[in-house]
C-alpha cells in the first residue's frame, strides 16, 4: 500500500506545482560564477528578493579561490542595464566593502530590476593583487528562477 | 494462489495510477504548446500563468502602500474621514473656489477629463493623473517630485497654480472650521506665530488628505476575475469570467516578448513598475525636463521621506536613498502610469495630448524619434486590428474604485462650499467607455 500512497502523493504534488507556479520563497537566494583561468569564484547572495522583479534588494558579494579560500575585496563597482531596452539601472546602488577577516566581502545595496527580461550586470572587483571584471546576463521572468545565460571574467 | 489476489489488485491499481500520471503529463505538455484547445478555450503556458497572476488584483497580490511608510495616519479611519472633508472643501483655497475634487473628480477615477487644469498656465502644463491606487507608488506627480500622497497634497495646497493657500492660512481655516476634528487626531492647534508648529500642523493636514486618498483602491476588473478563474482562486459562488477572443489576443500582445512588450513597464497589479520613461510624447514646450528635474526636487523637498515631518526611519526610505538622478535617461522621462480604469481617465499621457486610447496606441506604433534622443520604446509596428485587440484587452482592466460609495461623494454633513459651477460627482462609479471623444485643443498649451 505504501507504493500506492506514494503515487497518490506524487499525483497531488505534481498537480499543485503546475497550478501554483514557483513562489519567491522557492527561488534560489544566491549564484556563483567560476573562472578556471583566474582561479576565482564570485558569489552573489541576497537575504531576500534575490533577482525578484520590482523588489528593492541588497546583495552580499564574496570572492574566493576555486578551493574556497577567501580573497579580500579592496574595492568594488557595480553597473548594469538592459541592452535590448537601451537603459541602465533604475536605481543608484551603493557599494560598501566590508573587511573583517574571513567574512570580508562587499555589499551592494539598492538594486532593483524594474522589468522582466535580460539584464546585463557588471562587477568590477579590485583585490590586493589584481583587478577583475565579471559581466553576466540574467533573464528574469515572473514565477521562474533567474536564468543566468552568460558570464565572463576579464582581468583588468 | 488466494493470498496473491490482493497483491494483483494492488499492482493493477498502481498501473492505472501510473497510466493516469503519464496521461496528465502528456496533457500538460500538449496544453502548454498551443493557444487554443478543441473547445476554443485559450490555454496558457506555466510561465504565462505566473505572469498573469502577478498582474491580477486579489490573487494574493497585496501591493505595498508607500503612504504607510511615511504617514502614520495612513490607515486611520478618523484621519481618512477628516481628509474626506478637506478633499471636497473649496474653502481650502485662496480663491474659495478650488477643492482637491475640482481636479480629481470621483466619477472620472479622480481625474478631470481635461488636457490640463485651466489654472495651469505654465509653459508645459501637465494632465491631472488618477489618484486611484496612487498610494502604491513611491512617487507622486508625473515627475515624482513628491514621494508621498501627503507631501503631494501639501504642494498643491500652497501652489498658486492650484489652491494657492499659504500654510498659515490653511491652519487658520482649520481653526475656524475643523478644530474638533483636527485636535481629536493631532492634538492642540498651534498659535499663529509659532512657525515651526504651523509647519507641523500643515503636515498633519496633508496626512489626513493622504489617508483619504490612500483608501482609493482600484477594484478588480474582468481581467482579474478571468485570471482568478484560470488559477482556481475564484470564489466558489462567483461566476467564471470569460474574455473574448479579441481581448485574449490583446492580452497575448500585451505580454508578448516579440510584439507588444507592454508588460516590461506596465507590470504588477497596478500595471506600472513605478519607473520613469522617456517616450517623446510632445508637450510643445521643449522645456519640461520631467524626471531629471523631479529627482532633484524630491531630494530637496522638506516633506520627503528623510525629512523631520516623515514618520519613517531613514532606512525605510529605500527609494529615496537609491534614487537615480543626474542621468540623461531621465531627461523628459515621466512616470509610467497605471493602466487601470483607462475608460475614465482620458485624455492621456503627461501632456494630455491624446483624447482617445486608440490615439495613444497609434503613437506607440510610430513614436516620435529624433536623433540624439534617448527613447525607452521601440515602434510597435502592429497592424490596426492588433491595436484594436490591445485596446480591447486594456478595457478589461476597468473595475472602478474598491471603496464604499460614500467616500466618492462629498461627505454627509459636509461643510464644503462647492463652486457655483459645481463639481460633477457621481453617486456610484462604474467604468464605462468614453463617449464620442472631443478633439483636445492643444494649441492652448504652447
Amino acid at each position: 500500500m505504501n507504493v500506492l500512497k506514494a503515487l497518490i502523493l506524487l499525483f497531488i504534488v505534481f498537480s499543485r506545482v503546475n497550478a501554483e507556479g514557483v513562489t519567491e520563497s522557492q527561488l534560489p537566494a544566491s549564484e556563483r560564477f567560476y573562472s578556471d583561468q583566474l582561479d576565482l569564484q564570485v558569489e552573489i547572495r541576497a537575504v531576500e528578493h534575490f533577482m525578484a522583479i520590482n523588489q528593492l534588494q541588497h546583495w552580499n558579494v564574496s570572492l574566493m579561490r576555486l578551493d574556497g579560500t577567501p580573497v579580500v575585496i579592496e574595492s568594488l563597482t557595480f553597473d548594469g542595464g538592459m541592452p535590448a531596452h537601451r537603459h541602465g539601472l533604475p536605481t543608484t546602488p551603493k557599494v560598501v566593502v566590508t573587511d573583517s577577516g574571513a567574512e570580508s566581502g562587499a555589499e551592494i545595496r539598492g538594486i532593483r530590476f524594474s522589468m522582466p527580461g535580460v539584464w546585463r550586470l557588471v562587477l568590477g572587483i579590485e583585490t590586493k593583487d589584481t583587478g577583475v571584471m565579471l559581466q553576466f546576463e540574467t533573464d528574469l521572468r515572473y514565477g521562474q528562477a533567474p536564468s543566468f545565460i552568460s558570464a565572463e571574467f576579464r582581468e583588468l | 494462489m488466494q493470498s496473491d489476489q490482493p497483491k494483483s489488485i494492488l499492482w493493477l491499481l498502481t498501473a492505472v495510477l501510473l497510466f493516469l500520471l503519464i496521461l496528465l503529463v502528456g496533457i500538460k505538455e500538449y496544453s502548454t504548446s498551443g493557444d487554443f484547445d478543441a473547445a476554443g478555450e485559450t490555454l496558457w503556458s506555466d510561465e504565462e500563468v505566473a505572469l498573469l497572476r502577478s498582474l491580477a488584483l486579489s490573487i494574493g497580490n497585496k501591493p505595498r502602500s508607500f503612504e504607510q511608510q511615511t504617514n502614520e495616519f495612513a490607515s486611520s479611519p478618523a484621519a481618512a474621514a477628516f481628509g474626506h472633508h478637506l478633499f471636497f472643501d473649496t474653502d481650502l483655497s485662496h480663491s474659495g473656489a478650488t477643492a482637491c475634487a475640482s481636479c480629481h473628480h470621483p466619477d472620472k477615477a479622480f481625474t478631470d477629463g481635461l488636457v490640463h487644469p485651466p489654472t495651469h498656465l505654465q509653459p508645459a502644463p501637465r494632465n491631472t493623473p488618477t489618484l486611484v491606487g496612487a498610494a502604491h507608488s513611491p512617487w507622486q506627480f508625473w515627475d515624482g517630485r513628491s514621494d508621498s500622497l501627503w507631501s503631494q497634497a501639501l504642494e498643491a495646497l500652497e501652489s498658486p497654480l492650484d489652491h494657492g493657500m499659504p500654510r498659515a492660512e490653511v491652519i487658520q481655516l482649520i481653526k475656524e472650521k475643523y478644530r474638533d476634528e483636527y485636535e481629536a487626531l493631532f492634538g492642540m492647534l498651534p498659535a499663529s506665530d509659532d512657525r515651526a508648529a504651523i509647519d507641523r500642523a500643515f503636515t498633519n493636514v496633508g496626512k489626513a488628505i493622504g489617508a483619504y486618498v490612500a483608501k482609493l483602491e482600484p477594484a478588480p476588473g474582468r481581467f482579474d476575475r478571468y485570471v482568478a478563474g484560470l488559477v482556481g482562486s475564484l470564489d466558489s459562488d462567483a461566476p467564471a469570467e470569460r474574455l473574448t477572443k479579441t481581448e485574449i489576443a490583446g492580452l497575448k500582445l500585451f505580454i508578448s516578448d516579440e510584439k507588444g512588450q507592454c508588460v516590461s513597464c506596465h507590470n504588477g497589479p497596478l500595471f506600472t513598475n513605478n519607473d520613469f520613461k522617456s517616450i517623446n510624447v510632445p508637450d510643445f514646450s521643449g522645456s519640461d525636463h520631467g524626471r531629471l528635474a523631479g529627482a532633484e526636487q524630491v531630494l530637496r523637498n522638506t516633506f520627503n521621506c528623510f525629512g523631520e515631518f516623515s514618520d519613517s526611519e531613514e532606512e525605510g526610505c529605500g527609494d529615496l536613498i537609491y534614487i537615480k538622478q543626474n542621468d540623461p535617461e531621465l531627461t523628459a522621462a515621466f512616470k509610467v502610469p497605471t493602466l487601470r480604469n483607462l475608460s475614465l481617465t482620458a485624455p492621456y499621457m503627461h501632456s494630455g495630448l491624446f483624447p482617445r486610447l486608440a490615439d495613444v496606441l497609434r503613437y506607440y506604433n510610430h513614436p516620435l524619434q529624433r536623433a540624439g534622443d534617448h527613447l525607452d520604446i521601440a515602434p510597435l509596428d502592429m497592424f490596426p486590428h492588433e491595436l484594436e485587440q490591445l485596446e480591447a484587452f486594456l478595457m478589461t482592466l476597468d473595475g472602478g474604485i474598491n471603496v464604499d460609495p460614500k467616500w466618492l461623494q462629498p461627505p454627509e454633513n459636509g461643510r464644503q462650499q462647492l463652486s457655483s459651477s459645481g463639481i460633477s460627482l457621481a453617486t456610484q462609479v462604474r467604468p464605462q467607455r468614453p463617449e464620442s471623444p472631443q478633439v483636445a485643443v492643444i494649441s492652448s498649451q504652447h
